[in-house]
């Protein structure tokens, strides 16, 4: 008998949670490691995870929140384990990648992968995630004010980098 | 609330913006303009972060989370086959069911040529087999074959005796371990096995008749070092 099918409740919730957050935690994954390939990793690694500590969650509704957090430490821990050889995406490529492809899309982009990771994780999280910082400081273990300069000052980091950008095509002009 | 707090709030956290900021919004157009100037960089960042997901994505999730349990199953499996296989095979020895008559039955319809040869047997060499099971003859028996044999229990003797029902097969197990009467009827033939003084010993007939004629003759000749009933 599939060992799955038995315990029906608990797959089918699994199911609809797969369904409904997958893509998110893999573009979650991808602003993260900007590759597609540990992205995928990350994801597939982060529902199985889900499954086997399925017991853990307690709520529900802060299932979105939960795999976020998880996918988060899958994260470090594949950075704390050893440094993949990232191959760097080119604009090509990322082009590729993108549901808008326009120019403006490839330079905020390029200004994201700027930010350093303790400002761009927050940032992902509530542009990508939708979580406000108070369940931001919960899945990153810290509070909401650290959250709030953090991501304040990516958002500034950004700013001043695509002015910079403007500067210099300005230049070229 | 003041224009400096209201941009710090938008900075931080532009769609989630308190009732307070939501109201001062509403009354200062210049934070109005940085509130709408802001959600349109949101909603490009937004847009610019929807890279292309994966085909079959969640499928390939599905499958791998049932793969995993499926794994974990076989493993335990595969872990249970193997004890059992381990337990199987250092028990084999203890569970045989082919008990030492069988076997002294099997031996002597693997060899029927003895049943029908008549040999000249001397007393001595009967009394030597004998020996081996701690019995010996004073008088001669109506033996047609006396000769040694290999079982699987050992080096044993094989003797045939000459009854008016018929030829009955005497086979000596020296090294036999069975102290039990048994008896069988089995492929045609009837038999019964007995403890020897050392070891046993078994008779092997076609016929009953054969087999108490064979049984009487060996009671009324046969002595033993230690007596043994028959």
């Amino acid at each position: 008998m599939d060992w799955f099918r038995t315990n029906t409740s608990k797959a089918e919730l699994y199911e609809t949670m797969v369904r409904a957050y997958s893509a998110e935690l893999f573009r979650f994954a991808f602003w993260l490691s900007h590759d597609k390939n540990i992205a995928e990793d990350l994801t597939q690694e982060t529902c199985l995870r889900a499954w086997k500590h399925w017991h853990s969650l307690t709520d529900i509704q802060a299932t979105k929140k939960w795999l976020f957090t998880i996918l988060r430490r899958e994260h470090a821990r594949l950075y704390q384990s050893k440094k993949p050889q990232l191959v760097d995406v080119d604009n090509e490529e990322l082009e590729n990648l993108m549901v808008y492809d326009d120019y403006p899309t490839i330079e905020l982009n390029d200004v994201l992968v700027k930010l350093p990771l303790n400002y761009r994780e927050p940032l992902l999280l509530q542009v990508l995630g939708g979580f406000t910082c108070n369940e931001i400081g919960e899945i990153l273990g810290t509070s909401e004010a650290a959250v709030m300069a953090r991501v304040s000052r990516a958002r500034r980091m950004m700013r001043d980098l695509l002015h910079d950008t403007d500067i210099q095509r300005e230049k070229l002009k | 609330m003041k224009c400096l707090h209201f941009q710090r709030e938008l900075n931080a956290d532009p769609r989630h913006l308190s009732s307070l900021a939501r109201k001062h919004a509403e009354e200062c157009p210049d934070c109005a303009r940085r509130l709408v100037k802001q959600l349109n960089f949101e909603a490009s960042m937004v847009d610019s972060l929807q890279v292309a997901i994966p085909d079959g994505l969640e499928d390939r999730i599905l499958l791998n989370t049932r793969f995993s349990n499926n794994k974990r199953h076989t493993l335990y499996a595969v872990a249970a086959t193997i004890v059992l296989s381990v337990v199987i095979a250092l028990a084999m020895p203890f569970i045989n069911t082919q008990t030492e008559l069988d076997m002294a039955i099997e031996h002597v319809l693997a060899e029927p040529k003895h049943l029908i040869e008549t040999k000249i047997v001397s007393t001595e060499q009967v009394n030597e087999l004998l020996a081996r099971v701690g019995a010996h003859s004073e008088t001669m028996l109506p033996v047609t074959y006396a000769g040694t044999c290999d079982l699987p229990n050992g080096k044993g003797g094989h003797i045939v005796i000459n009854t008016n029902h018929g030829r009955v097969t005497l086979m000596l197990m020296p090294d036999g371990k069975s102290g039990v009467v048994e008896h069988k009827e089995i492929n045609g033939v009837i038999a019964e096995m007995y403890a020897a003084r050392n070891g046993n010993y078994s008779l092997i007939a076609s016929s009953s008749a054969a087999l108490s004629e064979a049984k009487s003759i060996l009671a009324t000749r046969l002595q033993w070092s230690t007596p043994k009933q028959i």
